[in-house]
């Protein structure tokens, strides 16, 4: 993990496209300005690493039998 | 001399083949889908193939072309029983290469289902759906800000 030290006001960039600005940081919490192409997703991490985690345990494997998608099917109907 | 033209039989035209999870998955030029960042769990994996899981029409594959062991269950959103309508936010669209308001007959909405075992119930993950620009074959998995599941359940097993 790359570590800097910023003060109120100064700036990162990220690749060539991607600025970040500390904006506040008093009373415990930062205020984090992102300036970045619409199309690049900004998430919180918290939320993008419950996807993750979702994804990873969501893999089908070989205890999917056939059976149990045609019960789901029938119970879909 | 005799001219008779010959018709020479056709080979049977052969479309790579991937092994998964589930069997052999034909990859065609129609079915194949690139995500630009990968799916969350995945950001490598930016080549995929969406493929009809015979049998269990309309369940679908998500499978990747890069990693044989990454292999999803979705299903059309509109196929499940809910409440509520689920919008995607422009935003999103856009990063699909959908421009404008609203819904776009391109774009098709899938979640993910996963199968519980202990639970023995299979669940939808809407808060973060799988957007396809059929178009221009491109998707994205997109996480919504609102109070979604990730493990809405379907009926059980």
């Amino acid at each position: 993990m790359l570590v800097l030290t910023r003060k109120s006001g100064q700036k990162l960039r990220i690749g060539n496209r991607i600025v970040i600005t500390v904006l506040d940081c008093s009373s415990g919490q930062i205020k984090i300005g992102v300036e970045a192409p619409k199309e690049i997703p900004i998430y919180r991490e918290e939320v993008y690493s419950r996807i993750q985690e979702k994804n990873r345990s969501s893999l089908v494997t070989d205890t999917l039998s056939p059976g149990l998608l045609s019960r789901l099917l029938k119970g879909m109907k | 001399m005799n001219n008779i033209p010959q018709t020479v039989p056709k080979e049977p035209v052969r479309t790579p083949l991937i092994n998964t999870q589930l069997g052999e998955l034909e990859i065609t030029n129609e079915n194949t889908v690139y995500f630009r960042y990968g799916i969350p769990g995945f950001e490598t994996l930016t080549k995929f193939l969406i493929a009809d899981f015979k049998d269990f029409s309309p369940f679908k594959v998500l499978q990747s072309l890069e990693d044989p062991e990454v292999t999803l269950l979705i299903l059309d959103i509109s196929l499940i029983e809910t409440s509520f309508r689920l919008k995607i936010p422009n935003t999103d669209l856009r990063k699909i290469n959908i421009v404008g308001n609203g819904y776009d007959q391109n774009v098709e909405v899938f979640v993910v289902l996963k199968y519980d075992k202990t639970a023995k119930k299979f669940t939808a993950n809407i808060k973060a759906p799988i957007i396809i620009n059929t178009q221009e074959q491109i998707g994205c998995q997109v996480i919504l800000d609102d109070d979604l599941s990730v493990h809405y359940p379907l009926t059980p097993v």
